[in-house]
């Protein structure tokens, strides 16, 4: 193995892997900051810039530009309230909350530390469990998978805080959501109001950016001109960052293999892992009650998550030729149009591939860290940008974001519907986070379940003679139950004292 | 003008509409309950599937609808709960509604007209109408904020990305 | 012989064969010299196979014809944003779709009443890519008849997965298959076919639908075997692979994935004609054909004649297998 490194290594004797590694991670830095274009996006349209080049120099720009893309989407999570991905939703429950109490700074610095920690720590798991944990994911079937997403919506049914009814009510709105478009098993067309437009299911960014981003562009107008917000400068450039690391390390450390061992399983991915991490990381803590005010754990959590759920994805396209998520799905087409046919052989046949895309994951972390240290003190500036000011950009870039998405208009008429529908949410308390999540994990729960009665006769025994799908599903009986439980308890002991 | 975050009591004036969240409650169950209902029905009206192990496309549509329904009526129930109850209930306010309900308009007016106006131009129009509605009234903010967003998107979109702007 | 020799061996007997062939059209005809920039408008997003293909193909037709080829992406609808973009373009030339199999079973199903293959021009057929039928290597069954007469033990308990729902291109291939053999097979739909294969691999699914290019690697590696072609013609790349009918299985062999290039009704043939010339001569590209020799496909060269034909004996055959399956009435 050290040897297949050093021949990673002896790629950056080239220049043009150099350039390729620092263009990629700041354009992934950029894309991922702009609501509307994520790492998928980013990386589709950097392909066709790939063609003239060596594989090797197109692959680590690539890489650097998703891995830096994922952490990208924080940045505008914690400070305008708008994830731009849904890996990044996680992120604004407390990112935003620092913002509002003018510690931008500190939580923009702690978002990209426990990053480039995340990456660090998975890319270590990655070279030396590639290969088995792929293997190993392959016996995910569609019974594991069905309960794998009945975890992550039990997860964030138990983060919700206000009311679990309104909870369950946008859970089912998200689940319903997820149901528009052309059924995966029979073609038929389902709620999609005899419109094509809608067959191919609602987009999700769109959607994403409309919930969030717009309706805190209505919830700024409201606001008015007044109240302007005061960001404190954060201190010197290596002072906040070694105390904010050493107090957050078993969150960071915890998150960053829970990130990675989701992101390895094909089809779940950063989004599921930093919602994941996020819950663990609440229901462990010792300031539970923090999280959702501004916890800095929080952040971490989830951005150390999201971001190891890269080298996750990475795993079995790198193992197998299986790509983990849509993003990666996307690299194989620019690996194709090398010459290159991911596969099983890859690791034998063409190995400077896999070991270099390792090591510069390791040689990326500093490059990324310190762009984004650097841009934390520019972008900590935002928060005093005046309010008209900002409420103008964000739906500016949203609807430029949106049609770029696609590069039709059905993306921004989705945006918008949903932009005015996640005001009105906002201001009944309805929580917006169980329907993001249900809208990303509704499809996978009600494909794998038809997909695992299908395939075994109709009979429903698939669902717990597996001992992974028993104890996923243990696991989500448990965590949808525990909170109810404790707040009935809670309840009680109020109705007993009074 | 009043402390808005304490303020309570039903208002309906141009720079305040509030409600208490109870009866606002209410009103979104009976809207969700419709479009749950035409949710369900439209489930119902599903093909059945022609292999006869698969529960269809109807079949989770179905049963969620059920589940939502519930969940949507236990709600209302303990909004009703909570008018009844003594207890001081809590209160929603919209402040400066009419600017709101511009905004809203704003967005619905650039969903509809980006593609024929074009972006740069669509931009700046509602950039600086945005900016209007929210209170901005400096002549070289009102102006400098637009055209510095429209170059920005012109280097992003068209010259790094290339992507096929109207 | 290994596998890869092999490759390189047809890599240059395609490129060689394609190469005097554009050559040979070329000096026949006039070249096509657009007057503005060529639109390639495409029904996928971004990074899919379609995508990876179009941008390859115009990369070196542009320096063939002078102009700037832009891709579109307009995804949506099952293809219908992108017609709908084509049939209102002026047939000029300079707007132009890519088309695979799901715009002709789309039309037949979800959009018929909206688009119809009367619509448009055909105007070349550029990549031709058989469906196979495989299974993990540790896998008892060796050949279409053993699948065949497992089913017939079974009573139709075999699960065959592949791309798509019921009526979507694999799943005609596999009823097709049904009707020849006098068997069930119970289909399991997938969105995508890396999952497909990884559901193979992991045991979920007995048998694994998909075109040669993302399962190359496994039959490479050893870990897949390969079942049938549904071709008229054995693979290049897996010579060992029977056909169908090989095996004694009467399966139509025109049920193939296809990659071609539309364009908007009423395009004159002869500029039809020099627009397929240019894209054949593109193809016979170096890079080009290392990208298809990598994606498993192989090259055809029909153009708007032979392209319209094609397409009109596909969607017959689409009909009638729709109909059969009780997916469409007439």
């Amino acid at each position: 193995m050290f040897e297949s490194l050093a021949i990673g290594f002896s790629a950056f004797g080239d220049p043009m892997v150099w350039f390729a590694l620092v263009f990629g991670a700041l354009a992934g830095y950029l894309i991922g900051a702009i609501p509307g274009l994520g790492p998928s996006l980013g990386v589709a349209l950097l392909i066709p810039f790939t063609y003239g080049m060596d594989p090797v120099v197109s692959i680590v720009g690539l890489v650097a530009l998703y891995a830096a893309a994922e952490y990208g989407g924080a940045i505008t999570a914690i400070l305008i309230n708008s994830p731009g991905t849904a890996a990044a939703v996680a992120t604004s429950w407390d990112g935003y909350p620092l913002t509002q109490q003018g510690r931008a700074g500190e939580a923009l610095t702690v978002s990209i530390l426990s990053s480039g920690a995340g990456i660090f720590v998975s890319t270590l798991l990655l070279v030396i469990t590639a290969v088995p944990l792929s293997e190993f994911a392959l016996r995910f079937g569609p019974g594991e998978y069905f309960a794998l997403a009945l975890v992550g919506l039990s997860l964030v049914a138990g983060l919700s805080d206000g009311s679990p009814l309104k909870g369950t009510v946008a859970m089912g709105i998200g689940l319903a959501l997820a149901t528009i478009g052309l059924d995966v098993q029979t073609g038929t067309p389902r709620f999609t109001m005899g419109n094509p437009e809608f067959f191919e299911g609602l987009p999700l960014v769109p959607v994403l950016l409309g919930l969030y981003a717009l309706s805190e562009v209505l919830f700024m107008i409201e606001d008015g001109p007044s109240e302007k917000l005061k960001s404190t400068p954060i201190g010197g450039l290596l002072a906040l960052p070694v105390k904010a690391i050493l107090g957050l390390k078993t969150a960071i450390l915890r998150s960053s293999v829970l990130g990675y061992a989701i992101g390895v399983i094909p089809g779940a991915g950063a989004s599921i892992a930093s919602f994941v991490s996020y819950a663990v990381s609440k229901r462990l803590s010792k300031t539970p009650e923090k999280f959702g005010k501004g916890s800095l754990e929080g952040v971490a959590s989830s951005e150390a998550a999201n971001n190891s759920a890269v080298a996750g994805a990475l795993a079995p396209l790198l193992a197998l030729g299986i790509p983990g998520s849509p993003t990666t799905a996307i690299m194989i087409g620019a690996l194709m149009v090398q010459g290159i046919q991911p596969g099983p052989l890859l690791f034998t046949k063409s190995p400077e591939i896999p070991y270099t895309v390792f090591v510069s994951l390791w040689i990326g972390v500093p490059i990324m860290v310190l762009i984004g240290l650097a841009g934390a003190r520019i972008w900590a500036r935002v928060a005093n940008i005046p309010r008209p000011a900002i409420a103008a950009i964000v739906a500016g870039i949203c609807y430029v974001g949106a049609y770029a998405s696609h590069t039709t208009m059905f993306p921004v008429h989705v945006m918008t519907a949903f932009g005015v529908l996640g005001y009105i949410l906002r201001k009944l308390e309805i929580p917006l986070a169980p329907i993001i999540l249900a809208l990303v994990l509704g499809e996978m729960m009600e494909t794998n379940f038809r997909r695992a009665l299908i395939s075994n006769k109709g009979e429903w025994d698939i669902f717990y003679t597996s001992p992974m799908t028993v104890i996923l599903i243990l696991i989500a009986i448990l965590a949808f139950a525990l909170p109810g439980l404790s707040q009935l308890r809670a309840r009680r002991a109020k109705a007993a004292a009074l | 003008m009043e402390d808005y975050k304490k303020a309570l009591g039903w208002r309906l004036r141009w720079d305040v509409v509030r409600g208490s969240l109870p009866v606002l409650d209410l009103i979104g169950c009976a809207a969700l309950l419709a479009v749950f209902w035409q949710y369900y029905a439209q489930a119902r009206a599903l093909p059945a599937p022609l292999n006869q192990i698969d529960i269809g496309a109807g079949g989770f549509p179905t049963l969620l609808a059920v589940a939502t329904l519930i969940a949507i009526v236990a709600v209302a129930v303990s909004a009703v709960v909570r008018v009844l109850d003594p207890v001081p209930v809590t209160w929603v306010s919209v402040r400066r509604p009419l600017y709101v309900l511009a905004t809203v308009g704003l967005l619905v007016l650039q969903s509809i007209y980006f593609e024929q106006l074009g972006t740069l131009p669509s931009v700046l129009m509602f950039a600086f109408l945005t900016m209007l509605a929210c209170g901005e009234r400096r002549p070289l903010h009102l102006i400098g904020v637009p055209f510095a967003l429209g170059a920005f998107i012109y280097v992003v979109f068209n010259l790094a990305l290339a992507v096929n702007l109207p | 012989m290994t596998i890869s020799n092999l490759k390189k061996l047809m890599l240059s007997v395609s490129c060689a064969a394609t190469l005097a062939l554009g050559l040979a059209q070329g000096a026949a005809a006039e070249d096509w010299a657009p007057d503005g920039p060529v639109e390639f408008v495409l029904h996928t997003k971004p990074g899919g196979g379609v995508d990876v293909y179009t941008r390859t193909l115009a990369k070196e037709l542009e320096p063939l014809i002078g102009q700037k080829v832009v891709v579109v992406n307009a995804p949506g609808g099952g293809g219908a944003t992108q017609m709908a973009k084509v049939r209102a373009a002026k047939p000029d030339g300079l707007t132009l779709g890519v088309n695979t199999v799901t715009h002709f079973t789309g039309m037949l199903t979800n959009l018929r009443g909206t688009f119809s293959p009367d619509d448009f021009e055909w105007i070349a057929l550029s990549q031709i890519d058989p469906i196979l039928f495989f299974v993990a290597k540790d896998s008892e069954l060796n050949s279409i008849t053993d699948l065949v007469d497992l089913a017939k033990a079974n009573g139709g308990e075999v699960n065959i997965g592949g791309f798509g729902p019921v009526g979507s291109m694999q799943n005609i291939g596999m009823t097709m298959l049904e009707e020849a053999a006098g068997v069930k097979f119970n289909w399991v739909a997938f969105e995508s076919t890396p999952d497909i294969i990884a559901s193979v691999l992991g045991g979920h699914v007995d048998i694994g639908v998909s075109n040669l290019g993302p399962a190359l690697e496994f039959f490479e590696a050893d870990r897949l075997k390969g079942l049938g072609v549904l071709g008229e013609k054995r693979l290049g790349t897996l010579p060992d692979m029977q056909t169908f009918g090989e095996q004694g299985y009467d399966v139509d062999t025109n049920w193939l994935q296809v990659r071609g290039v539309f364009g908007p009704k009423g395009m004159p043939l002869e500029l039809q004609q020099q627009i397929a010339d240019a894209i054949h001569k593109a193809m016979a590209t170096e890079s080009y054909q290392t990208y298809a020799r990598a994606s498993g496909v192989e090259d055809s060269d029909f153009g708007p004649v032979e392209y319209s034909e094609f397409v009109k004996n596909l969607t017959t055959l689409a009909e009638q297998q729709l109909t059969a399956a009780g997916l469409i009435s007439n």
